[in-house]
């Protein structure tokens, strides 16, 4: 007798909770790591190119050039450079998270109304408070759909991070496709399609609060 | 209190916006700069407070040279407001408005009865318009607090850069209207760039007009109308309003509500109430001269009815006065002050506008 196939893919989440388990807490730390390492390098590059905005076409261009590199091959550049293993996964990821955060942060100083920043430099703000009482507030909803848009980007390639050996839910995709068993395919995919919305629905939640109050439609 | 000494600013590209500029303005005076667009008015104006250095030449604030100041601790002594209003819209009013003393180190106690006390001043109840954010504010209103806030540190010095000229009509006059009467209690020394005559004749102790990063004449509004130093000063003018410096006379704008009030002696009167000036007839109606607290004061000019605008204007600036008595013969009839003449020079421009 056949089982119905949702009894079946139910019964390999069963048996395979404990690899779905790992594959996902695997596949948070290496987002999250990159996702954090790639904050800490474009928001500052971000704001120094607002401030030589001859250097932010070079800079943007250069982070969006490693985007269009498909991702897998990219993947497999860094094989020579890092060997296999986290240390390959975690820059891949970084790298293709930098160009959201840096061109949303530039976006989004550059976009600030130019009369209150001279408003407040007229009145005798330093440069750094111009940065963090007017210009930083005031791009912050756009710096912050620039993280949530890499979230999910990196969430979403993280999954080819088993080709490098540095597992994630990409390891039960690759192990079901190649034994073809769609329900291990599934049962790596599911997950990763849910954290991906899971962070996008999150991270917009934030966006909205970080919209300074005075700037919300009444 | 602002000094400029032979000051040259020539641009990066090599245009001279502002050409061996040299002239003073003194505490508590109301200077405005005004010229066509791109005569170099703003770029005077910001290097008042070292937005902009000068290419060369030397300016003095409150006799110091600037050269060498700090222009951060230099801009907070400094009042600044723009056209374009540039209040920080993710702060409330209140915040707007305390941003510069807070930076100073002023204690909570003392900007916030600070910020009631300005909003008060310019007729925005604190306890409605406090906790508001700017974009909840029409334009005339966010104005307002554009210029309360460059009161708020209680800076000697305010520099303001055609402030109204981005409001309609009944906001800018309103606004003209609170600023002379700020000024008139505050007597800040202010810089105004504008490019509207009726708003320099309105509200200036003395007027700059400006051409090719040039001052042409730099003088009250009363002299600047009745003796215009070229062709290119009339033209700014109005050939109008220049006519009616001699052919409109007194009479048509006597001050109505200047009332006659019995004295109790034989003397009745026009009285003065800000100055405690009284101006009194005799009991057979001759004119019998102006008495300042009950003493006669010698010489106290006075003008015919029938006299031109210019003949005024020449008295008040001659004579350093507000107000005439005005004479029909021997007669008083009523008075004239120097705002309403002032007042009347600004109005022409709008009526020959409109016709
Ligand atoms: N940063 C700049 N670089 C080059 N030219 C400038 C700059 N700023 C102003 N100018 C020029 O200097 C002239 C005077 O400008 P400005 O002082 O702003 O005039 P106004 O305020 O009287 O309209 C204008 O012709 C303007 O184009
Ligand atoms: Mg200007």
């Amino acid at each position: 007798m056949i089982e119905p196939l949702h009894l079946f893919f139910i019964n390999t989440v069963m048996t395979r909770s404990d690899d779905i388990w790992e594959g996902m807490v695997e596949h948070l730390f290496l987002s999250f790591t990159a996702i954090f390492i790639a904050i800490i390098i474009a928001l500052p590059l971000g704001i120094f190119v607002s401030r030589q905005r001859k250097l932010a076409d070079l800079f943007i261009g250069i982070t969006s050039v490693f985007q269009t590199i498909p991702s897998l091959a990219f993947f497999g550049f860094l094989i020579p450079i890092f060997g296999t293993g986290t240390v390959t996964a975690i820059t891949a990821l970084t790298v293709y998270s930098l160009l959201p955060i840096l061109r949303n942060t530039y976006t989004g100083i550059i976009t600030v109304d130019q009369a209150v920043i001279e408003a407040g430099r007229g009145m005798g703000m330093t440069e750094n408070q111009i940065l963090t009482k007017i210009e930083l507030p005031l791009s912050l909803p756009f710096i912050m759909a620039g993280i949530r848009t890499a979230t999910v980007l990196t969430v979403g390639v993280a999954t080819l991070a088993t080709f490098v050996g540095a597992g994630g839910l990409g390891e039960l995709i690759y192990r079901g496709l190649s034994t073809w068993n769609n329900q291990l395919v599934l049962a790596g995919a599911i997950p990763a399609a849910f954290l991906a919305l899971f962070f996008d629905f999150i991270l917009k939640r934030i966006e909205l609060r970080a919209t300074p109050k005075g700037l919300k439609r009444q | 209190m602002i000094r400029f000494e032979k000051v040259n600013k020539t641009y990066d590209d090599g245009f001279e916006a502002v050409k061996s500029l040299s002239f003073e303005i003194s505490k508590g005076e109301l200077v405005t700069f005004i010229g066509p667009s791109g005569c170099g008015k703003t770029t005077t104006m910001k290097m008042i407070n070292k937005l902009i250095d000068p290419t060369s030449g030397t300016i003095y604030v409150d006799g110091e040279n600037i050269t060498q100041a700090n222009g951060v601790e230099l801009r907070r002594n400094i009042g600044y407001v723009i056209q374009q209003i540039g209040l920080l819209p993710h702060m409330t009013i209140a915040e707007n408005i305390a941003l510069i003393p807070k930076l100073k180190g002023w204690h909570k106690d003392r900007y916030e009865k600070r910020v009631d006390e300005l909003l008060d001043m310019v007729g925005l109840e604190p306890s409605q318009f406090r906790s508001k954010y700017p974009l909840e504010l029409s334009g005339g209103q966010q104005q307002r607090v554009g210029v309360i806030r460059a009161l708020a540190a209680e800076p000697p010095i305010i520099l303001m850069d055609e402030p109204f000229s981005a409001l309609d009509p009944i906001s800018r006059e309103q606004l003209q209207d609170e600023l002379k009467e700020i000024q008139h209690r505050i007597q800040k020394t202010i810089v105004f760039v504008t490019h509207d005559i009726d708003e320099a004749l309105k509200l200036a102790d003395r007027i700059a007009v400006m051409k090719d990063g040039r001052i042409v004449q730099f003088d009250t509004p009363e002299a600047l109308v009745t003796s215009p130093a070229n062709e290119f000063i009339r033209d700014f003018i109005g050939e109008s309003r220049l006519k009616e410096v001699t052919s409109t006379i007194i009479a048509d704008l006597l001050e109505a509500d200047t009332a006659i009030i019995d004295t109790g002696g034989n003397h009745s009167g026009h009285q003065m109430s800000p100055d405690s000036l009284l101006f009194a007839s005799s009991s057979d109606d001759t004119y019998a001269g102006a008495f300042f607290e009950g003493r006669s004061i010698h010489n106290y000019p006075s003008i015919l009815v029938d006299a031109d605008l210019k003949t005024a204007a020449t008295l008040f600036l001659d004579q350093k006065i507000e107000v005439l008595p005005v004479l029909n013969e021997d007669q008083l009839v009523g008075l004239l002050t120097r705002d309403r003449l002032l007042q009347h020079f600004a109005g022409l421009g709008k009526e020959g506008a409109r016709s």
